[in-house]
């Protein structure tokens, strides 16, 4: 049932914790790309999501060099809008997300974006990284909005774009891996940092020289899943 | 330390209760034992209860600790345990989940528990709910998750496109419950679920909850039907009217229910048509006119009534309450379509089959208006109809549904332009009889001081402004003068009995030109014949009206005084009063100066009379059944009926003081004789902590030994004091060690109520017990009760002699006072043969002896002669000034107590001029 691999709790877990904020209307695809990073497997088709979903992963950015990415799926429907804008506060990252064979939710991106932008908490909500995803690639037939379309937006917005099936995997692990090299960047450069009271950013060493206090790992059952890399 | 947990075998329990790392510990539990078994039972309810915690503590503490339940979804644990369906499991699992939604005060973690539907799941799950643990704890779980609907969060649980809301489903099956705390429970569900503002939910809502609605109307119906069937049936005993309160509270917790979904819009409609076709028409209404159907369930006029008025003081939708009054104030027999019929054990609503002879009274417009009317007029036999009659028409009154319109149009007096002041809640009413009164004093002495004026000379001169209001009254009133006082007064309008509806609408068309809604309102004379008929019975001997009602009408009165100008109702009610309360002073006055309790009497029954006693939470449901009249009813004198001689008294007393009340008001005049005051020598009364000049007082010496515990010490206490009287007071004070001759005053007490025993062992002994005054707070009650030990037996003697005369010349002096206020010749039969001593001794109130600042204006000549000119005056302590005192003895006469130098009063006067 839980398959994704979060850690081991007792050893050195991670160095950095980053919770993003996935967003982008209903059916784009949100859910399932979030399964498949997480689950590793392409998902069945799914029902709406109610409210918000919770999701995490580890990942390496270098080796020996891990951050654990906190995820909150959010549901797309408008009657959701009043509950899901209260998420954007604790999040460092934003994930906007559009199908390529649905022009409208391509359209709509500018006002996710705009939203997301106006909510966003931490110390310097400017500096909060998004990242643009066109999902459903493998889709070509049916394409409705250019890669270059989806480019020449980023680029605008000064954010990274990336093209992902959440079918074929392709460019899934990718996508995240984008996301959270690049709020590495700005904690690596300063323009980031934790703060009390913000749950968008944290370190991860303390938390492990409390944890190691403790017995060590004992079996969890369904938690050994697929590994981060 | 660490404690091996059942089958969990490498889990260790971390030592701190309240940490991320206690929960990793649950956590594990949880997943080691996913299938529940007789022996990981204890664990896993501890393990659940475990996580409450520290969720809690960690959404207020550490916000890692929820993000380790939401990556492990331990949530999904809990869906497991659940759909094992172990009871003790459930209950526990219920529990924790009504204690995280309760108190998880991060929305976001709140929301995130709404989510997916992981709710909704839990609410239809069939849990075991004939099992009384699981129901009380599903119940407040839902309870607690309706608490959380609003227009954001309305979504997790009503899905739009699938038509799905398990809570408002689940919840409404469960309304009939077999107990109590979960109706009430579902109640509020339903009524925070309606109050969602949100479009689509309200039309899945109003499609589902008609049923419901339907039901809850006729659960009125029954409560009401079985409420009085028990007081129909019932003596007027403690254990019953317990018995009945309880139904009461229940009855009107479910009318303010119904108010309370009256409010919100999306239900009120439907509702209010329920209310009205199946409770309000066929019940009260039909309760409160003829019967016309031998097989019609109805209530008898004093239940109907006093539902009625319940329902106007708690409901204030406009549609519901407009629609029944105005039935009630306009419409015939034929308004009625419907009535209840008892089938077997239940009640059916059926249409009244028109075989049924309706006759010509079914045709008389305004039968129910008559029917409250006619309540009044057998109140002196058993005033129960009108004292409901009077809390009706007092409902309507401080009705908050805006219906000033359509009341004025049947001549029911009501403030239009002000109705936001007379809306008052109803645990204000006790200021409101003082408010009604300033009112009606300012009203009375200002805009329509003409009437006034007549009757008092008060000397009001008319404005030209007063000219223009009274205008057109005033031609009503020339003309209507000579008519029969039975006839509406008011040519404006015509017979009520008549055209009542038509006159309703056509006055509703024509009311704002109106003359009558700006300057005031016109009142259906029959109301006020029907009001009189009280103040009448009042007087009538052998009535049988309670205290309460009378002082209802008068606050009833008052209340439309307020708002209507007639010169012929003010005259005839105070013409009425007059009358009244000489006739209840006949039989009083034979009485004062015979009783030797009078005087106490009289008191007690004043400070009853300034309690405001109108407070329907509580008056309202001892009424109902029938009227006691025995002390031993357990009730108070005012809410029954009087046995004895003694209380038949008390009640007159009473009587006379409403309407002697009701009298002046209507005049204007304040009342400046009651209460009674008895002035001591024109000072005011010494206080405890005064300090007082004592030089050439008659002072003694004397040990008080308290035996109960009081105000200046406790039983066992052995306090030395020196026992001093004035006219009026027992004083005991003690000597002020920093001014020779002054003394500081530890307590007073009235001489009147001052009562001596000797003490038949030791004749140095006197036992004293002091009563303080009645007031609206206090009843009568002992201040001091004492031994008072004396030096030898002769001060003993003497201080027993002078607290008797001083009590007889003060209760003397007080029932003279009474006398000239009720207007009675004082008659004493022990005719003062002496007066008091003179105990002279003076007065500075509040300061000490070093510090001395007030000073009392004594050369007054003028006090003097008025004092001396009052029989009992010759007892004043003459203390002031030597002129003053002699000015006193002259013309009293003998028996003067014993002379004193002057020179001892003008020097010891000195120092008070500082």
């Amino acid at each position: 049932m839980e398959s994704n691999f979060i850690g081991d709790d007792y050893g050195p877990l991670f160095h950095y914790q980053y919770r993003l904020i996935v967003i982008g209307d209903s059916t784009v695809g949100k859910s399932s790309l979030l399964r498949y990073f997480t689950e590793g497997k392409m998902a069945e088709i799914s029902d709406p999501t109610v409210g918000v979903d919770f999701y995490a992963r580890m990942i390496e950015l270098r080796p020996g060099y891990r951050v654990k990415l906190q995820l909150w799926d959010t549901a797309g429907q408008e009657k959701f809008r009043s509950i899901t804008k209260s998420y954007y506060r604790n999040s460092v990252g934003v994930l906007a997300i559009y199908d390529i064979t649905n022009r409208e939710s391509f359209e709509h991106v500018e006002n996710w974006v705009k939203e997301a932008a106006q909510n966003l908490g931490g110390p310097s909500p400017g500096k909060c990284v998004f990242q643009l995803v066109g999902t459903k690639c493998d889709m070509e037939a049916q394409r409705q909005v250019n890669y270059e379309e989806g480019e020449y937006f980023a680029k605008y917005h000064k954010m990274k774009f990336i093209e992902t099936s959440s079918r074929s995997g392709d460019n899934v692990n990718e996508a995240f891996h984008m996301i959270a090299q690049e709020i590495q960047n700005r904690v690596d450069s300063g323009e980031l940092r934790p703060v009390d009271g913000w749950e968008g950013l944290k370190t991860g060493i303390m938390r492990s020289q409390s944890v190691c206090l403790s017995e060590g790992s004992f079996p969890t059952g369904d938690n050994q899943g697929a590994c981060g890399c | 330390m660490f404690r091996k947990l059942g089958s969990s075998g490498s889990l260790w329990k971390p030592k701190n209760p309240h940490s991320l790392e206690y929960l990793k510990y649950l956590q594990g539990v949880l997943t080691k034992n996913e299938k529940v078994t007789e022996n990981n039972k204890k664990i896993l309810v501890e393990a659940l209860r475990a996580i409450a915690e520290i969720l809690i503590w960690g959404d207020q503490n550490d916000a890692s600790v929820f993000d380790f339940f939401l990556e492990r979804q331990m949530l999904t644990h809990f869906l497991k345990i659940m759909e094992q369906g172990i009871t003790q499991l459930n209950v526990q699992l219920l529990q924790t989940l009504n204690i995280l939604f309760e108190n998880i005060r991060h929305e976001t973690s709140l929301y995130f528990l709404l989510s997916n539907n992981h709710v909704n799941s839990i609410i239809s799950h069939k849990f075991d709910l004939q099992n009384d643990e699981i129901m009380a704890y599903y119940i407040s779980f839902l309870k607690t998750l309706s608490f959380k609907l609003n227009p954001a969060t309305i979504h997790f649980f009503f899905n739009e496109t699938t038509e799905e809301f398990p809570l408002l489903v689940e919840v409404l099956k469960l309304y009939n419950w077999n107990e109590s705390m979960v109706r009430i429970a579902v109640r509020n569900i339903l009524l925070n679920i309606v109050r969602v503002d949100d479009d689509s939910m309200t039309i899945f809502v109003i499609r589902h909850i008609k049923e419901y609605l339907s039901e809850l109307i006729d659960s009125l119906v029954a409560l009401s039907v079985e409420m009085d069937t028990f007081v129909r049936s019932a003596e007027n005993v403690l254990a019953n009217r317990e018995r009945l309160r309880g139904k009461v509270d229940d009855l009107i917790d479910l009318i303010h229910y119904i108010g309370e979904l009256l409010e919100v819009e999306a239900v009120a409609e439907t509702l209010s048509v329920f209310v009205t076709t199946r409770y309000l028409s066929p019940l009260l209404l039909s309760s409160l006119s003829p019967r016309r159907d031998n097989h019609s369930l109805l209530l008898t006029p004093v239940s109907a009534l006093f539902f009625f008025s319940q329902f106007l003081l708690v409901v204030r939708h406009h549609e519901t309450i407009h629609t029944f009054l105005s039935s009630f104030l306009f419409d015939n027999q034929k308004t009625l379509m419907t009535h209840w019929i008892r089938h077997e054990q239940n009640f059916c609503l059926e249409p009244i089959t028109m075989a049924s002879p309706v006759g010509e009274l079914g045709d008389q417009n305004c039968v129910f208006f008559d029917n409250l009317l006619e309540a009044f007029d057998t109140c002196q036999l058993d005033d129960s109809r009108a004292f409901y009659g009077l809390m009706l028409i007092y409902s309507m009154f401080q009705n908050k549904a805006d219906v000033g319109e359509l009341l004025s149009a049947a001549n029911f007096p009501v403030l239009h332009r002000e109705s936001g002041s007379t809306v008052i809640p109803s645990n204000e009413q006790s200021s409101l009889a003082q408010q009604n009164l300033a009112r009606l004093r300012s009203l009375s002495t200002s805009s329509q001081g003409k009437r006034t004026r007549a009757m008092t000379e008060i000397g009001v001169e008319a404005t030209e402004e007063d000219e223009i209001f009274h205008d057109v009254p005033e031609e009503r009133n020339l003309e209507d003068l000579i008519d029969d006082p039975f006839v509406a007064d008011n040519n404006a309008y015509q017979d009520p009995d008549e055209t009542g509806r038509s006159r309703f609408q056509s006055a509703a068309d024509e009311l704002p030109p109106s003359e009558s809604t700006t300057t005031s309102s016109a009142c259906d004379s029959r109301l006020f014949d029907a009001l009189s008929c009280i103040i009448q019975g009042v007087g009538a001997d052998e009535n049988k009206i309670r205290p309460i009602t009378l002082e209802l009408a008068c606050l009833v009165i008052r209340q439309i005084l307020m708002t209507v100008d007639d010169e012929k109702v003010h005259t005839n009610l105070t013409k009425l009063c007059s009358e009244i309360r000489q006739k209840l002073l006949a039989t009083i006055g034979q009485y004062v100066n015979g009783e030797n309790l009078f005087l106490e009497w009289f008191e007690d029954e004043y400070a009853e009379f300034e309690v405001n006693h109108v407070n329907f939470d509580i008056i309202g449901y001892e009424m109902l059944l029938p009227p006691a009249a025995t002390p031993l009813s357990g009730l108070v004198l005012h809410k029954r009926l009087a046995s004895g001689f003694e209380e038949r008294l008390r009640t007159q007393i009473v009587f006379y003081l409403h309407i002697r009340k009701l009298e002046r008001d209507l005049t204007g005049e304040g009342d400046t004789e009651l209460p009674v005051r008895v002035f001591n020598s024109g000072q005011e009364p010494v206080a405890v902590g005064d300090c007082i000049n004592l030089h050439n007082s008659d002072l003694l010496s004397c040990t008080v030994v308290p035996q109960q515990p009081c105000s200046i010490g406790k039983p066992g206490d052995r306090l030395a004091r020196f026992l001093v009287t004035d006219r009026l007071q027992l004083i005991l004070v003690e000597p002020d060690s920093r001014k020779a001759g002054w003394a500081i005053v530890r307590f007073v007490g009235l001489l009147q109520d001052t009562t001596i025993n000797g003490d038949s062992a030791d004749s140095k002994v006197l036992h004293v017990v002091v009563e303080g005054q009645p007031s609206r707070l206090k009843k009568r009650h002992p201040v001091l009760t004492a031994k008072l030990i004396f030096d030898d037996h002769i001060r003993c003697m003497a201080a027993k002699q002078r607290l008797t005369k001083g009590r007889q010349t003060a209760r003397g002096l007080k029932l003279q006072a009474i006398c000239s206020a009720l207007g009675v010749p004082r008659i004493d039969p022990s005719r003062m043969s002496a007066s008091p001593r003179m105990n002279p001794f003076r007065i500075v109130k509040g300061c000490a002896p070093g510090s001395v600042r007030k000073t009392v204006s004594t050369t007054s000549s003028g006090t003097s002669s008025g004092a001396s000119g009052a029989p009992g005056g010759g007892g004043r302590p003459g203390f002031y000034s030597s002129n003053l005192r002699s000015a006193s003895r002259g013309p009293s006469g003998a028996g003067i107590g014993i002379p004193e130098d002057p020179s001892h009063g003008t020097s010891s006067g000195a120092p008070r001029r500082n």
